[in-house]
């Protein structure tokens, strides 16, 4: 992050920029990447969700911008309890960790004034501030009958005692961006967030357990003004 | 400047993906010999199969100090089954780790290979305190091969005497019911005084139905010649006998159980349907020991006109500690006509130390019921044993029971959390009795069963 910051603070002595704000939303596809702790009962799915952002953009020159903003991000999996044996799931959630993150990436463009391209990479910080479990239960132990079973949509507890609320990561993307007119530009993007941080606090003898998201997001970036 | 940037970023990429660890947790040695292997392997597979870590280590850490605390002292006893005494210290430790955790169901079975096993359970110890008894004993007594004396300092307490059978016995004079290896009596007129009708049976040890040993369980039936029904069960093995009626396994206490029940289901419809008269209900729960929660579906569906929420569950979502699923619905199935039963009868729950599992959840039920129908419930008795976790197999709930052979023959454990539908957790502290009796054992074997007249008189008195 410090690298970035100094890479801002350099490029923008020394070349001519603009500034850019917009807004974007987008399908997310999580990940789950667990490391340790594997059983044959446990079963994990790729999930899905949605982001929405408010993007800036800070563009040093035609073809090298740096980028960052606000996200609420939702990073999903899905968790089913079976014996592989058996068609019977005795749990089936979807897990949904809701994060608001700031990322900073570095972002390389090659185009023309109508149309560009680029790649990024940087990183970016977060804040998890709930987590919602929805899904179906049939474990009669549960209830009284399986037949009674609810589906449930619920908050799952988050204690900063247990639980980290804090994330942090790698993310690279590409896009392809359209300029109407002076004023601004639609963007279609594709970015992968590698996360660094375990959703546990660490104990002994613990797993850790990580979601990865891949989005594809559609925005449009209004130009602020400046030189380039 | 571009060149140095694009480098910079492609070394991002290739750099950060190591970020995470590859963990392999080595888990118990093939062959384990020393104290401190066996403590380490008890040590982590508690870590991730048990469920209770927010009661017993609400601050994250205290199970991690447990293990950098005790497994010095461990690795001083060296082998196991060189000398009993350094073995019995040994024990020591794991009982008094044991002891003080919230787990009502718990039990730990271990051995040193030779002569000492001991099985520590923390209500077993919490009932033998109520005793009076001291640490040291409680250690001793929880020796398979302790001396009697030891045992026999907690014999007279309601949690080793008070329970069906000894009720049937004493309570209702019906003679040999604690030595009997079977009964079975129909519901009819005049079997036991002070019942105008009454039916009652106890099956035989080793019984089978429907898959599940049923053996020892015992039930009794009955409405007082001033029309109050009373019910009393071992346990919760009503739906294997059920099953096993229907299933055609054609057993005399299958048949035996489902004609009580079918009774008992026929008593409360007519009440509600006003074709006869009841006074109140007596649902007795001292000494259940729980068992199958489908049981709630023969034993309380009938009186409630709808499905009811009565508490809470969650389970784990990985092997982490305090990694849990979100709080689930635990309801019972309503299907009474009408709520003629909640907002008439007044209801009396008779418990004790030893009503555990889904007798303690049935309290929750009835609590949850007077506060949804503002019912006339209350519990008599004792408080209950403080034991509220669903049991299921590990392959449902990937954590619970398990064994590290051949020193730890079974770590007994629920998979499940258990808290009331307000988010009240019972675990290892009991449900209190809204009218609390002191156990007298010398009347009660006697025959003054005082728990049950202060419920009979609560009802009486709402005549």
């Amino acid at each position: 992050m410090m690298l970035l910051l100094l890479s801002l603070i350099f490029v923008s002595s020394v070349w001519a920029f603009s500034w850019a704000i917009g807004a974007e939303a987008g399908y997310t596809m999580g990940f789950y990447d667990q490391r340790g702790g594997e059983r044959a009962t446990r079963h994990f799915e790729l999930g899905h969700a949605f982001e929405l952002a408010v993007p800036v953009e800070y563009r040093v020159n035609d073809w090298f911008s740096i980028s960052s903003g606000l996200r609420y991000i939702g990073k999903p999996y899905n968790y089913i309890t079976k014996v592989d044996t058996d068609i019977f799931e005795f749990y089936r959630a979807r897990n949904v960790n809701h994060y608001l993150e700031i990322p900073l990436s570095l972002r390389f463009s090659i185009g023309n004034e109508r149309i560009r391209s680029y790649l990024g990479v940087g990183l970016y910080i977060g804040a998890r501030f709930m987590e919602i479990e929805s899904g179906h239960v049939q474990l009669s132990g549960f209830l009284t009958r399986p037949e009674d079973n609810n589906d449930f949509w619920e908050t799952v507890e988050l204690d900063s005692r247990y639980d980290n609320l804090f994330d942090s990561g790698f993310l690279a993307e590409a896009g392809v961006a359209y300029s109407f007119d002076e004023s601004g530009e639609l963007y279609l993007s594709a970015r992968y967030q590698y996360s660094f941080t375990s959703l546990d606090k660490k104990v002994a003898e613990d797993v850790f357990r990580y979601i990865d998201t891949l989005s594809i997001d559609v925005g449009y970036m209004f130009r602020l003004g400046g030189d380039v | 400047m571009k060149k140095i940037l694009i480098v910079i970023s492609l070394a991002l990429l290739l750099v950060f993906p190591s970020c995470r660890p590859d963990i392999q947790h080595p888990g118990a040695p093939d062959t384990i010999t020393t104290w401190a292997e066996l403590f380490e392997a008890w040590w982590a597979d508690m870590s991730k199969n048990y469920v209770f870590w927010s009661l017993d280590a609400p601050e994250g850490h205290e199970w991690d100090d447990v293990l950098e605390e005790n497994l010095p002292i461990m690795e001083s006893y060296g082998e196991i089954g060189v000398s009993e005494s350094t073995d019995k210290e040994a024990l020591r430790v794991f009982f008094d780790l044991v002891k003080n955790l919230h787990d009502g169901h718990h039990r730990l079975s271990i051995t040193n290979g030779n002569s000492l096993t001991g099985a520590f359970s923390p209500l077993l110890y919490r009932s033998m305190l109520k005793a009076g008894m001291t640490d040291d004993e409680a250690f001793e007594a929880m020796l398979t091969a302790s001396p009697p004396q030891y045992s026999q300092l907690y014999a007279t307490s309601d949690f080793v005497v008070e329970n069906t059978l000894s009720i049937m016995q004493n309570t209702f004079g019906i003679s040999g019911a604690e030595s009997a290896s079977s009964l079975n009596v129909p519901f009819e007129q005049g079997s036991v005084d002070g019942f105008k009708k009454s039916g009652y049976l106890k099956v035989p040890k080793g019984t089978v139905v429907n898959n599940n040993d049923v053996g020892n369980f015992a039930m009794f039936l009955g409405i007082t010649d001033d029309d109050i029904l009373y019910l009393v069960f071992s346990g919760f093995d009503i739906s294997y006998f059920i099953s096993s009626y229907y299933g055609g396994e054609n057993n005399q206490y299958a048949e035996a159980v489902f004609n009580l029940m079918t009774t008992y289901d026929s008593i409360l419809s007519s009440y509600a349907e006003g074709s006869s008269d009841l006074n109140g209900i007596i649902i007795d729960l001292r000494g259940n020991g729980g068992g199958n929660p489908l049981d709630f579906y023969f034993l309380y569906s009938n009186l409630i006109p709808e499905n009811l929420k009565i508490a809470k569950v969650r389970i784990k979502q990985s092997d982490n500690r305090y990694s849990y699923t979100h709080w689930n619905d635990f309801s019972i199935t309503g299907y009474a006509e009408n709520d003629a039963v909640m907002s008439n009868l007044p209801i009396t729950v008779l418990t004790n130390m030893r009503s555990v599992s889904c007798s303690e959840i049935s309290c929750m039920a009835f609590m949850a019921m007077r506060e949804e129908y503002g019912a006339d419930i209350v519990l008599v008795g004792g408080t209950t044993a403080g034991g509220n976790g669903p049991l299921a197999p590990m392959d449902y709930l990937n954590a619970g029971s398990s064994s590290i052979m051949p020193y730890i023959s079974l770590i007994y454990t629920p998979g499940m959390q258990l808290v009331y539908r307000d988010g009240t957790s019972y675990e290892g502290k009991g449900i209190d009795p809204d009218i609390e009796v002191d156990f007298n054992y010398s009347q009660f074997i006697s025959g003054t069963d005082s728990r049950l007249r202060v419920a009979l008189d609560y009802i009486r008195s709402k005549k």
